[in-house]
């Protein structure tokens, strides 16, 4: 492979501090497999979902360290990618803080879970601050940009349901706290995860997997008008139509991605061809959402929606992104610079034995948690549980491994007469 | 027309001609020789065949490339316009890079359409 002349100093272009992306992101890939044991060990054995504190804390390690941190670090990355235009350095520095906010709030938050109240409350405080100054510095920045409307208008409608999210966020916890008297908990509770969950986090993933599926499997970008009308049809199902009607969105995204994802992979070459681990994931993930759309759309219970739509979506989805996105960083920050012949290509820094058990692992938990919460089956849940912890530990150690294979091949040509650091 | 064919029309509107230049003549054509060295990195195929490459010219011993990247706002577009860059100095030509993001790159601009 030959690339940038020797000893060539490549220009940063849209590049942001690591910095900014890896600390959130490795928080969030430490929190997950926590969370899925948390929840096997608290898998209700009666169907009693609420109140479980176990289960509570669970799932918010598991949407922490699979959602809320992932996205809040890949976003000052890739929210510059959908708009074509660079941040800047005042908006770094607010990057920073906002990351400040959100990754002690979540330590705080979950701490909180486990000791008590007034501490989540100040944790999810920290958080939200985080959150809408995250939002503060993208949001203007989204909507000042001219490429790209339709991934936009997803990424927006996001962030507003992000303020939903919270609203409801900060009345379940005035209730805890007894600063209110107590409404109907489980519609709150369902209307918390909706807007979150498919909400923000699905906006997130749906928005930049409409810029990430074609960049990576060579693929063309969807439609901006359709990408548009569907998170249009999204956000309605979601907060003023029908969870059927969010169901048939959902099947249709997942269609428009499939489609974004058929690139001519007969002519691209190695690891790429093939897609990887990552990019089978990322279809996978499709399948996950197609079928939590259908189970929408079936009348299914909201419980079990929820969980193929974080078990079997979200989560594959960022796990499957995060294979490809991670070593592309990786490499752009700190193997770029390195002379042709010593630098590797960024698929070679994934162990894709790892990559590739993970993808198994969460594929399996995924259907195991589902059967589990369908037919009712404790141990199914459990067992599911436990597999989507195993899959979140594999990849953990995938990114730990990414890392360790970078500073290897950057001591390696450091090593070399002739070569000065990046 | 089909309803079928419509819909995927919709999703996926049929692909154009190529907009990217493959083989030229002279100087513009060992410019373009030169820029095959170049691979992205991710992708794994030289910016010649992926039709990133636009327009080549070169005037007074000096080339002019348009560039346009697979994404626009690729993080990779700087790294990438460095590395046209060298090879095209390596081929004896100081080389201005320029890059373009209208049309956006499709597959079908690729050598052999995609």
């Amino acid at each position: 492979m030959s690339d940038a002349p020797e000893g060539s100093a490549a220009p940063p272009g849209a590049l942001v501090p690591l910095r900014l992306v890896a600390a959130p992101l490795l928080l969030g890939f430490l929190a997950e497999a926590p969370g899925w044991l948390l929840v096997a060990a608290a898998w209700p054995t009666h169907g009693a979902w609420y109140g479980s504190p176990g289960l509570r804390a669970g799932l918010h390690l598991v949407t922490f360290g699979a959602l809320v941190l992932p996205i809040v670090g890949a976003g000052w990355q890739l929210v510059p990618v959908v708009t074509a235009r660079p941040l800047g350095a005042t908006a770094h520095r607010a990057a920073a803080w906002a990351n400040g906010f959100v990754v002690a709030g979540a330590v705080l938050l979950w701490t909180g879970l486990a000791l008590g109240w007034p501490l989540a409350a100040a944790g999810s405080a920290a958080v939200a601050t985080g959150l809408l100054l995250r939002a503060a510095v993208l949001v203007p920045a989204l909507i000042r940009a001219r490429e790209r409307v339709g991934m936009r208008a997803w990424l927006v409608s996001a962030e507003l349901a992000l303020l939903a999210g919270l609203g409801v966020a900060v009345h379940l916890l005035g209730v805890h706290l007894g600063a209110w008297p107590p409404g109907d908990t489980i519609t709150e509770v369902y209307a918390h995860a909706r807007a979150l969950g498919a909400g923000w986090a699905g906006g997130y993933v749906v928005g930049l997997g409409a810029l990430l599926l074609p960049m990576f499997a060579l693929g063309r970008e969807p439609g901006q008008g359709i990408l548009g009308a569907l998170a249009l049809a999204w956000y309605a199902g979601l907060f003023v139509g029908s969870a059927a009607g969010w169901g048939v969105t959902a099947v249709a995204v997942a269609l428009l991605l499939v489609r974004a994802l058929g690139g001519p992979r007969a002519a691209l070459s190695g690891a790429a061809r093939g897609g990887g681990p990552g990019l089978v994931q990322a279809r996978l993930a499709l399948v996950g959402l197609a079928t939590a759309g259908l189970g929408a759309v079936g009348g299914v219970d909201p419980p079990l929606v929820g969980a193929l739509a974080l078990a079997g979506w979200l989560v594959p989805a960022q796990h499957g992104l995060a294979t490809r996105v991670v070593p592309f960083l990786l490499w752009a920050h700190v193997l770029a610079d390195v002379p042709t012949g010593r630098r590797p290509a960024p698929a070679t820094l994934v162990s894709t034995r790892l990559a590739w058990l993970q993808v198994g692992a969460t594929a399996g938990g995924a259907v195991l948690l589902a059967v589990g919460l369908g037919s009712g089956t404790p141990v199914s849940g459990r067992v599911g549980a436990l597999a989507l912890g195993l899959a979140a530990l594999l990849h953990l150690a995938t990114a730990l491994g990414v890392a360790l294979r970078t500073y290897t091949h950057w001591r390696r040509a450091q090593a070399l007469p002739g070569t000065e650091a990046p | 027309m089909s309803i079928f064919s419509r819909i995927r029309d919709v999703l996926s509107p049929p692909p154009g001609p190529s907009r990217a230049v493959f083989q030229l003549d002279g100087d513009a054509g060992k410019v373009l020789d030169a820029l095959r060295s170049v691979v992205d990195p991710e992708l794994g195929r030289d910016v010649v065949s992926l039709g990133m490459v636009r327009a080549v010219s070169v005037e007074a011993g000096r080339a002019v490339v348009d560039l346009c990247p697979t994404t626009a706002g690729c993080p990779l577009t700087g790294w990438l316009t460095t590395a046209c860059t060298g090879a095209a100095e390596e081929a004896g030509f100081p080389a201005e890079v320029r890059v373009v993001t209208e049309p956006p790159w499709s597959p079908s601009d690729m050598e052999g359409g995609g």
